[in-house]
């Protein structure tokens, strides 16, 4: 049992948690922020300015194919090298993933505004409602329903793919759970730790993630139909 | 002259949709456009709202004009608060309640309170015999009560004139008449409507006016009485199947 290094992830678990809270929080403020920004950019999608078209296309494009570590190292090492600035990389670590998820929720929001029949922003422009009151009244409440899957898939990535940090010194958990297991390596040898708390990660994240898929079918049971 | 339309004319990707059309519209006079699918009298309702762009003429509202070269959306929002419109299908917004829907447009564009906006959204309620369905979703709805829930949200933005684009061609047969039931009610109020319209025999009971179009062009204004009996061109007549000379 000793050798499972039960003990030692019970003296190191408060460690372990500053890490879960680290990425967390990127997890979380990247997520609400990308919610609020994507579906602007989601309506400045739906415009038939072509140059405006093309731009945010290129830019959905690049954050969803090129990797997110890229972008890590892009925006820590080389905004800090361009503009002779010291990087803070949790900050680094929510534009990059704010980014990535705006486009995305973006890209999605768009589709679904293109997928509601035009009477709906014919009938709320004859009513007299301004833009803003349209969107934000009557297409928004219509979208939002059918993107809370899109959105609940996108926050479970988020949170799995926040572990890249760890290459620009950020302490999240899987890092923190590495450093411990080599702390222990380095006295026991024989120590199974890294089993036990591979096996903790995994409950871990699953009590984190599972939860979303039942709010997210709870959400849409609640607000079907429409 | 309440409304006065001269000279309108639109295309389409090249097609002239509507060409040289001018007529006006008296206080409290309703009017029914009548003509073949395809004629042109959608789109004309459609520029009296902004909802069109249209390429040449006029429109004036109480001796105001209206119409303004690439208008912005700004522009016409203010319009539309006294020339309102109600569609042939899917208006309703599906995630309010029937109560929320009529109020939304007084509250919202109006800056009424929410009672004042409710006690008016529930006397047309009532008046149209769907008080009861205040809290209904549009979904739990027929075909003729949702038309009727959007007269009501028409009403209650006290508009000066309201168009009719259709309302009731989506519909059943047997929920045709409770529409136009209310619609007849309305003219009593003396409200000015310009109603799109297949209706034949509703176009002749409530109509002061037909304007008949064809392929774009206003071919006959008439009374109903004379247009459906005696009109003036072949073309009307060739419409209606009546002999022709």
């Amino acid at each position: 049992m000793q050798n499972l290094g039960v003990d030692y992830i019970i003296k190191a678990f408060p460690r372990l948690l500053d890490g879960l809270a680290v990425t967390i929080k990127i997890s979380i403020i990247s997520l609400i922020l990308s919610i609020f920004l994507g579906f602007i950019i989601g309506v400045i999608m739906t415009s038939k300015n072509k140059l405006i078209n093309v731009v945010l296309r290129i830019l959905l494009e690049a954050f969803r194919l090129i990797h997110p570590i890229i972008w890590l190292f892009v925006f820590f090492f080389g905004v800090s090298y361009v503009f002779n600035i010291q990087t803070d990389n949790i900050v680094v670590s929510i534009v990059v993933f704010t980014l990535w998820g705006t486009f995305e929720i973006g890209d999605l929001v768009r589709s679904y505004i293109e997928s509601v029949p035009k009477i709906q922003f014919e009938s709320s422009a004859a009513l007299g409602l301004s833009k803003i009151q349209m969107y934000v009244y009557v297409i928004f409440p219509q979208i939002i329903i059918r993107s809370i899957p899109s959105i609940v898939n996108l926050a479970t990535r988020l949170i799995k793919t926040t572990n890249l940090v760890f290459l620009i010194g950020v302490p999240e958990v899987l890092k923190v759970s590495q450093n411990i297991i080599q702390v222990v390596y380095y006295s026991n040898p024989n120590s199974d730790i890294s089993f036990t708390m591979y096996l903790l990660l995994l409950f871990i994240y699953f009590i984190i993630c599972y939860p979303l898929s039942l709010f997210s079918k709870y959400l849409e049971k609640r607000v079907s139909v429409i | 002259m309440l409304l006065k339309v001269k000279n309108l004319k639109k295309s389409f990707k090249g097609n002239t949709v509507l060409d040289d059309i001018s007529y006006g519209v008296e206080k409290g006079e309703v009017i029914a456009i009548l003509g073949r699918s395809g004629c042109g009298k959608s789109t004309l309702l459609r520029c009296i709202n902004g909802l069109e762009q249209i390429e040449g003429g006029e429109i004036y509202l109480n001796e105001t004009l209206l119409t303004k070269h690439n208008a912005k959306y700004k522009h016409w929002s203010e319009i539309r608060k006294k020339i309102a419109m109600v569609f042939q299908s899917y208006d309703l917004f599906p995630h309010m309640n029937v109560l929320n829907n009529i109020i939304l447009g007084p509250m919202k564009v109006e800056k009424r309170s929410k009672e004042d906006a409710t006690k008016e959204a529930l006397q047309h309620l009532e008046r149209v015999g769907l008080l009861e369905k205040k809290l209904a979703y549009p979904r739990e709805l027929s075909g003729g009560q949702k038309q009727r829930v959007a007269i009501c949200r028409a009403l209650c933005m006290n508009p000066e004139i309201i168009l009719f684009d259709e309302v009731t061609a989506a519909l059943d047969p047997e929920m045709v008449r409770e529409v136009l039931d209310v619609i007849k009610g309305l003219k009593e109020q003396g409200l000015t409507m310009i109603v799109v319209t297949h209706e034949m025999a509703f176009a002749e009971k409530v109509a002061d006016r037909i304007i008949f179009m064809e392929a774009g062009k206003i071919v006959e204004i008439n009374t109903p009485d004379k247009f459906f009996h005696s009109p003036d061109t072949v073309q009307a007549r060739r419409f209606l199947n009546l002999s022709e000379g």
